[in-house]
C-alpha cells in the first residue's frame, strides 16, 4: 500500500506553506517527517486528513486519487491523524472522547450504545497501562495523559495511514516506550505510519526512513541508517552547523543579583519555586509541557495575582500585569493568537500597544521603528494580519522592546517563525543582555535552549519537572542530551 | 457511593434542582397542603408552555448557539394554529401543520447559523422581526380561538392535570431520546469547540440545523399548549417568554458558551422560575412593582446559581495525583 | 495589498451609504414627495435620537467578549418618562434632571459592567435582567401613568431650526463627534479597541482591563439616557414602553454599520448611517401603506441580508 503525495502546493493569503511537495509513504516502514517552524509538516497532514484543501497537486492512495474534501472523508479512507493542538473535547469523558469519530450504536438504530463504547476505549488504554484514567474529567488530566488520549483517539479508528503530529514533546519517557511499541506493531500489521517530530534523537531510534521539508519544499527522503544528526540538521536548517557563535562565558559569580523571585507558589502543582537571576544573564527554561515552566513565568508578570519580588534592590510589590510594566518588564509570548496580537488592529496599533498607551511615549517613526526591527510589511496602517506568522510575531516582540524593559519574560517567543527571524531575535536579546538587563525564556525547542545559552556571555539553562526546578546547567553542560534527561525526570 | 454522589452534584442541572425543591419546600412551610391537583394544573398551565420553549432553547444553547426569535416564533405558530382552526380545520390537521411549521422556522434559524455562518443572535434577530411581521400579516389584532373540542380536552382531562403534563413529558422525552443519539453528543460537541467537532470528523452543519429545527419543533409544542390555555390568537403572546426563556437556562446551568449544560436543568430552572414569578405575584402588595421585583429576583438568581455552578465545578475537580515512576 | 485592506474599513460604511441614498430615490419614486427636504430632515430626526443610543452600543460591543447592552430601551424609557417628571417641567429643572438621571444611568451601567467583567455574566443576560429591573422601576415610579409637562426647551428638539433640519439632529451630531474623540484618539478608547480585539494581550501589555470594560457599559447606559430625553422630547408626550423597541435598533443599526459582536472593531459613523438607514426603511415601507406586518417582516428580510454581507464567521476548513 503506498500514498504518494505528487507536488502539493498550498499558500495561506501571501505565505507559501507547502510548494510542490513529493514523497511517497509505504506500508512496512515508519517514516520520519522533520523540518523547522513553518517548514509545512502540520499543513501536509492537515491536506492528508482532509481538514484543510490543497490548492495544487495530486495524492494517490492505494493506486486510487485521492482528495478529501472534509475530515469525514479523510477518516472513511482510514487516513488518521493526531493534532498537534489536541483535538479533545474537555466537556466529553474520556471514553466518548477516544471513540467519538466512531461512535457505537445500538444495532442500525442511531442510539448510542454507551457500554461498547466504554468497552473499547478500556482496551485501548489497557494497551497503554492507563486503564484507571477512564472515568476522568480531560481538565483533570496531565499534559502527557492527554496526549496519549489524543493518541488512542487515532488509534480507535483502526487507521489505514496513522500520522501522529508532535506528541512526543509531552510524554514521559514510558510514554513514549509504549507509543512506539504501538506503532512498530501497526508497522507490521501494514499500516503506513509518519512521525512528525523535533526530537531528532527519536527520529533515529523510532523511524526507518526521513523525509525533510524545510520552508514549504520538500529536500528529500533517506534511510535513517545512512544519516546521521549533524547531517540531518543541515538538511532541515540548509545552513552547516558550526556558525552558531560561542561566547565567552563571564563569570557567574562576578555579576550583581538583579531579581529575586522569593518563594512564588505555583497555583496547579502547589509547590514553591525560587530563582535568582544576574544582570546581563540569559536564563533558558526548559521542560516538557505543562510542568509549571509557563506558570512561573505568568506568576512573575503577576498574571497569576499579586506577588512580591526583590528587583534590582527594591522591594516591589505587582498587583497586576499593569504594574510590572511599569517596572519595565516585558512578557513576549509565543501564542499569538491569544496573548500577542490584536487582530482587527493595524500594524502601528500593535507596535504602540505597550509604549503609547501604558508608558504614554507613542513610537515617532513607526516606519524606521518597524523596518530596524526587521518587519516585512506595506503600510504601518495596514492590518496586522496582512503580515506573515513570523513577520507578526516580530511586531509583538518589537512592541516589548522599544519599552527599553529591564527584565524580559520570554515564553516560547520564536515559535512558528523561521530560523533567520529566530537568529535576529536571538541577537535582539543579546544587546539587551549586553546593557545589564536579564532575560528568562522559556522554549520548548531544546536544541534552541542550548544554541541561545551558549550564544549569551552568561548564560544558564533550567530544567523543570513537576512544578520545580529540578537542574541547572552552565558552560559545558548545557546540552541536549542533558536537557532531555532532566526533563524527563532523571538527573545525575 | 461517594464519587457518584459528586458526579450528581456536578451535573449541570444540580444547581436549579436543589433551587425548585427549596420552592416546593418553602411554598408547603408558607401555605401547607398547596401542592394540589389544581394548583399543578393551573401552575402548568400557565408555565409550561415557558418550560417547554426552555427546554428546546437549551438544546440550541448547548450547541453553541442562540436563539432571541423564541417569543416570535411562538406567536407565530399561536396565529397559524388559530386562523386553522378558525378555518375550520381538523385538530390533528392543525397540530401537525403547527409542528411542521416550527420546524421550518428553525431551519431558517439553523440554516443561516449554520450554512451561512451568521452570528446565531444577530441571525434571530433578524428572524424575529421576520417571524413577527409575518404573524402580524396574518392576525393584526389578537382575535379567534381553539377549536372547542381541544379546549375541552385541554382543560378537562385529568381534571385539567393531565394535558399541560402530556405536553411538558412529550418536551422531556424528546430531550432525552436526542441526547442518547448520536445527534445529542454531536450537538455537545460542536458546541464546546466547533473547529476540534469537525476535525473528529463531525457533521457540524447536520448538528448546527438539527439543534435549531428541534428547538423550532418544541416551540411550537410550547405554542399550542400556550394557544389552547390562553385559547385565543394573538401574534404577541409570547413576547415576553424569550428573555425569561434564556434567563432560565442560565439558572439551570447551561452555558451561553454552549457544550455545557442539560435540558433537564433548563426545565427546572423555568419551573424555579415560575415559583418565583408566582411568589412574587402574591408577596408584592403594590401591582405596581411586580415587573421590578421580577426583575431583581431573576438577576439574583442568575448571578447565584452561574457562580455558586462555577464553584462546584472548581472545587470537585478531581485533579489527577501524578506520581510517575519514570 | 494594503490599499485592499483599507478599503475593508470603509466597506461597511459605503454599503450603508450607499443603500441609504438608493432607499431614499425609492421613496421618492414609490411616494412623489419623499424626498423634500423636511420629510427627509424629519427622518434624519428619528435616526439621530437611535444615534445617540447607538453611540453606547459601539462602545460595548468594541469592549469585545460579545458585549451586548439590552438595556438600552428600558433606559431610554426610563428617562423619557421619569425625566421630565424629574424637571418639573421647568426648563432650569431640566439641567438637574438631565444631571440626576445622567449619574444614575452611569450607576446602573457600571452595575451591568460589575457583573459582567468581574463576575464574569454573560453580558446578554445581564443587560436583560437589568433592562426589566429599569422597566418595573419606571412603571412603579410612575404608577403606569406618565405624562408629566415636558420642558419645553425639550419640545424644540423636534422643531425644525436651521432650514428644515431639526435640533435633535445638531444635538446629535455634537454628542456623536465628542464621543467618536473619544473613542478614537483618547488612549481610552485606542485601549478599549485592544482590550476587545484580545482580552490576554491587552492585560498583558499593562492594560487595565476590567476598567475600561466597565466605563464601556456605563458610557452606554449615559447615552441610552441621553437618548431617552431626545426621544420625549421629540415625540412630545410619554408613554410606557416607548422606547423598547429602540434596544434591538441600536444593535441592528450599529451591525449594519459595521460594528464586530467579537469585539475589537467599531464605527459611530458606523452607527450613525445604520440609524438613518433603518428610519429610511421604516418611513418607506410606512409611506407605501404597508400595513404593520408586512413591514416589519421586510424590516426583518433587509436586516437579514445586510447581516449575510457584513457579519459572516469565518470558515472552518481553511
Amino acid at each position: 500500500m503506498e500514498l504518494i503525495v505528487k507536488n502539493v502546493t498550498k499558500k495561506y493569503g501571501s505565505n507559501i506553506a507547502l510548494s510542490n511537495a513529493g514523497f511517497t509513504l509505504k506500508s512496512g516502514e515508519i517514516r520520519a517527517l522533520v523540518g523547522g517552524n513553518g517548514s509545512g509538516k502540520s499543513t501536509i497532514s492537515k491536506i492528508l486528513t482532509g481538514i484543510a484543501s490543497s490548492d495544487s497537486g495530486e495524492i494517490l492512495f492505494d493506486g486510487q486519487t485521492y482528495d478529501a474534501k472534509s475530515p469525514r472523508e479523510g477518516k472513511d479512507s482510514g487516513i488518521i491523524m493526531t493534532s498537534q493542538e489536541l483535538s479533545l473535547l474537555p466537556n466529553l469523558s474520556v471514553a466518548e472522547n477516544i471513540c467519538l469519530c466512531n461512535l457505537d450504536t445500538r444495532g442500525k438504530s442511531k442510539f448510542l450504545d454507551k457500554k461498547a463504547s466504554e468497552k473499547r476505549a478500556r482496551e485501548l488504554l489497557r494497551e497503554i497501562n492507563k486503564e484507571e484514567i477512564i472515568n476522568m474529567e480531560i481538565n483533570d488530566l496531565p499534559a502527557n495523559e492527554q496526549y496519549l488520549v489524543e493518541f488512542l483517539k487515532a488509534l480507535a479508528q483502526e487507521p489505514k495511514v496513522i500520522i501522529v503530529d508532535e506528541i512526543t514533546s509531552a510524554l514521559y519517557k514510558v510514554d513514549v516506550d509504549a507509543v512506539t511499541k504501538i506503532l512498530n506493531r501497526l508497522k507490521e500489521k501494514g499500516v503506513i505510519v509518519l512521525f512528525i517530530s523535533h526530537r531528532l534523537n527519536e527520529v533515529f531510534t523510532m523511524c526507518d526512513t526521513v523525509t525533510v521539508l524545510r520552508n514549504g519544499d520538500t529536500i528529500g527522503t533517506f534511510n535513517t541508517k545512512d544519516l546521521d544528526e549533524n547531517k540531518l540538521i543541515s538538511y532541515m536548517s540548509g545552513r552547516d552547523i558550526k556558525d552558531v557563535t560561542v561566547s565567552e562565558h563571564k563569570d557567574i559569580s562576578e555579576a550583581k543579583v538583579i531579581l529575586d523571585t522569593g518563594e512564588v507558589k505555583l497555583p496547579h502543582f502547589k509547590t514553591l519555586v525560587h530563582l535568582e537571576a544576574k544582570e546581563g544573564e540569559f536564563i533558558g527554561v526548559a521542560g516538557l509541557d505543562g510542568q509549571g515552566q509557563k506558570e512561573f513565568l505568568r506568576s512573575l508578570f503577576a498574571m497569576n495575582g499579586a506577588i512580591n519580588l526583590k528587583f534590582k534592590g527594591e522591594e516591589l510589590h505587582l498587583r497586576q500585569p499593569r504594574d510590572a510594566v511599569k517596572q519595565g518588564f516585558a512578557f513576549i509570548s509565543g501564542d499569538r493568537e491569544r496573548e500577542g496580537t490584536f487582530k482587527e488592529r493595524s500594524i502601528s496599533e500593535n507596535a504602540n500597544a505597550v509604549s503609547a498607551l501604558v508608558l504614554k511615549k507613542k513610537i515617532d517613526n513607526i516606519d524606521a521603528f518597524l523596518k530596524q526591527n526587521g518587519v516585512k510589511y506595506g503600510s504601518s496602517a495596514d492590518l496586522i494580519t496582512s503580515l506573515s506568522g513570523g513577520n507578526q510575531q516580530k511586531v509583538v516582540i518589537s512592541r516589548w522592546t522599544v519599552a527599553d524593559p529591564q527584565l524580559i519574560l520570554a515564553d516560547d517567543p520564536t515559535k512558528g517563525i523561521d530560523i533567520q527571524a529566530r537568529r535576529d531575535v536571538h541577537d535582539m536579546m543579546r544587546l539587551l543582555l549586553e546593557s545589564g538587563n536579564s532575560v528568562i525564556m522559556i522554549s520548548s525547542d531544546d536544541e534552541e535552549l542550548v544554541e541561545t545559552a551558549n550564544m549569551m556571555p552568561l548564560g544558564r539553562v533550567i530544567v523543570f519537572y513537576e512544578g520545580n526546578i529540578v537542574a541547572t546547567y552552565t558552560g559545558e553542560n548545557i546540552t541536549v542530551e542533558n536537557i532531555s534527561a532532566a526533563s524527563a525526570g532523571k538527573i545525575n | 457511593m461517594k464519587k457518584n454522589l459528586i458526579k450528581f452534584v456536578r451535573w449541570p442541572a444540580f444547581t436549579s434542582l436543589v433551587l425548585l425543591l427549596a420552592f416546593l419546600l418553602i411554598n408547603e412551610i408558607v401555605s401547607p397542603g398547596y401542592l394540589t391537583l389544581t394548583y399543578i394544573s393551573n401552575f402548568l398551565g400557565t408555565y409550561g408552555p415557558m418550560i417547554i420553549a426552555c427546554i428546546g432553547l437549551s438544546v440550541v444553547l448547548i450547541g453553541g448557539g442562540m436563539d432571541i426569535s423564541l417569543g416570535a416564533m411562538m406567536g407565530l405558530i399561536n396565529v397559524i394554529y388559530v386562523t386553522l382552526a378558525m378555518k375550520g380545520l381538523s385538530i390533528p390537521a392543525t397540530i401537525i401543520i403547527s409542528l411542521l411549521a416550527g420546524v421550518v422556522c428553525g431551519l431558517l434559524n439553523g440554516i443561516f447559523v449554520g450554512l451561512f455562518r451568521i452570528t446565531p443572535i444577530l441571525t434571530t434577530l433578524a428572524t424575529s422581526y421576520i417571524f413577527n411581521g409575518i404573524a402580524l400579516f396574518i392576525m393584526p389584532s389578537p382575535k379567534g380561538t381553539v377549536q372547542t373540542e381541544l379546549i375541552q380536552w385541554f382543560y378537562g382531562w385529568l381534571d385539567g392535570f393531565g394535558a399541560p403534563l402530556l405536553f411538558l413529558i412529550l418536551a422531556i422525552v424528546s430531550w432525552i431520546l436526542v441526547k442518547r443519539t448520536k445527534l445529542g453528543m454531536y450537538i455537545y460537541a460542536i458546541g464546546e469547540n466547533k473547529e476540534c467537532a469537525y476535525a473528529s470528523g463531525i457533521p457540524v452543519n447536520l448538528a448546527t440545523f438539527s439543534s435549531y429545527a428541534f428547538a423550532g419543533f418544541l416551540y411550537a409544542v410550547a405554542a399550542i399548549a400556550m394557544t389552547t390555555y390562553c385559547s385565543g390568537g394573538d401574534a404577541s403572546i409570547a413576547d415576553a417568554l424569550t428573555m425569561k426563556s434564556i434567563a432560565a437556562c442560565v439558572i439551570g446551568g447551561v452555558l451561553l458558551v454552549g457544550g455545557i449544560g442539560d435540558a433537564m436543568g433548563a426545565c427546572f430552572g423555568a419551573i424555579s422560575l415560575g415559583f418565583m414569578i408566582k411568589t412574587i405575584l402574591t408577596i408584592v402588595k403594590s401591582t405596581y412593582f411586580t415587573d421590578f421585583a421580577q426583575g431583581c429576583l431573576m438577576l439574583i438568581a442568575v448571578l447565584g446559581c452561574t457562580l455558586i455552578n462555577r464553584y462546584i465545578a472548581r472545587k470537585l475537580a478531581g485533579k489527577r495525583e501524578v506520581k510517575e515512576d519514570v | 495589498m494594503s490599499k485592499v485592506k483599507i478599503n475593508n474599513k470603509y466597506k461597511n460604511l459605503l454599503l450603508a451609504l450607499v443603500l441609504s441614498i438608493i432607499l431614499v430615490i425609492v421613496g421618492q419614486v414609490l411616494q412623489p414627495g419623499f424626498a423634500k427636504a423636511n420629510n427627509l430632515m424629519n427622518i434624519l430626526c428619528k435616526a439621530s435620537v437611535l444615534a445617540v443610543a447607538c453611540i453606547g452600543q459601539v462602545y460595548v460591543m468594541v469592549s469585545g467578549n460579545a458585549g451586548i447592552d439590552m438595556s438600552v430601551g428600558s433606559v431610554m424609557s426610563c428617562a423619557a418618562l421619569l425625566g421630565p417628571a424629574l424637571s418639573g417641567g421647568e426648563n432650569l429643572g431640566l439641567i438637574k434632571s438631565i444631571v440626576i438621571m445622567v449619574t444614575a444611568a452611569f450607576i446602573i451601567g457600571v452595575i451591568n459592567g460589575i457583573c459582567i467583567q468581574k463576575f464574569n455574566l454573560p453580558s446578554l443576560v445581564v443587560t436583560l435582567c437589568m433592562g426589566m429591573i429599569i422597566d418595573g422601576l419606571t412603571i412603579g415610579l410612575t404608577r403606569g401613568a406618565p405624562g408629566t409637562k415636558i420642558p419645553s426647551s425639550l419640545l424644540k428638539l423636534g422643531v425644525p431650526v436651521i432650514g428644515k433640519i431639526r435640533l435633535a439632529t445638531f444635538v446629535a451630531i455634537i454628542l456623536v463627534a465628542f464621543m467618536y474623540f473619544i473613542l478614537n484618539k483618547s488612549k481610552y478608547g485606542k485601549s478599549l479597541f485592544l482590550v476587545g480585539c484580545n482580552r490576554n494581550g491587552a492585560r498583558l501589555a499593562g492594560i487595565n482591563v476590567d476598567i475600561k470594560v466597565i466605563t464601556a457599559y456605563g458610557i452606554s447606559a449615559v447615552t441610552a439616557a441621553l437618548a431617552g430625553y431626545m426621544l420625549v422630547g421629540y415625540v412630545g408626550s410619554a408613554q410606557l414602553y416607548m422606547a423598547d423597541e429602540y434596544t434591538m435598533l441600536s444593535i441592528a443599526a450599529v451591525v449594519i454599520g459595521g460594528t464586530k459582536l467579537s469585539g475589537g472593531k467599531g464605527s459611530l459613523v458606523g452607527g450613525v448611517l445604520g440609524a438613518i438607514l433603518l428610519f429610511l426603511l421604516t418611513s418607506i415601507l410606512l409611506a407605501v401603506g404597508l400595513n404593520d406586518g408586512a413591514r416589519i417582516a421586510i424590516e426583518g428580510i433587509v436586516l437579514l441580508l445586510i447581516i449575510l454581507a457584513n457579519c459572516r464567521e469565518k470558515k472552518i476548513r481553511m
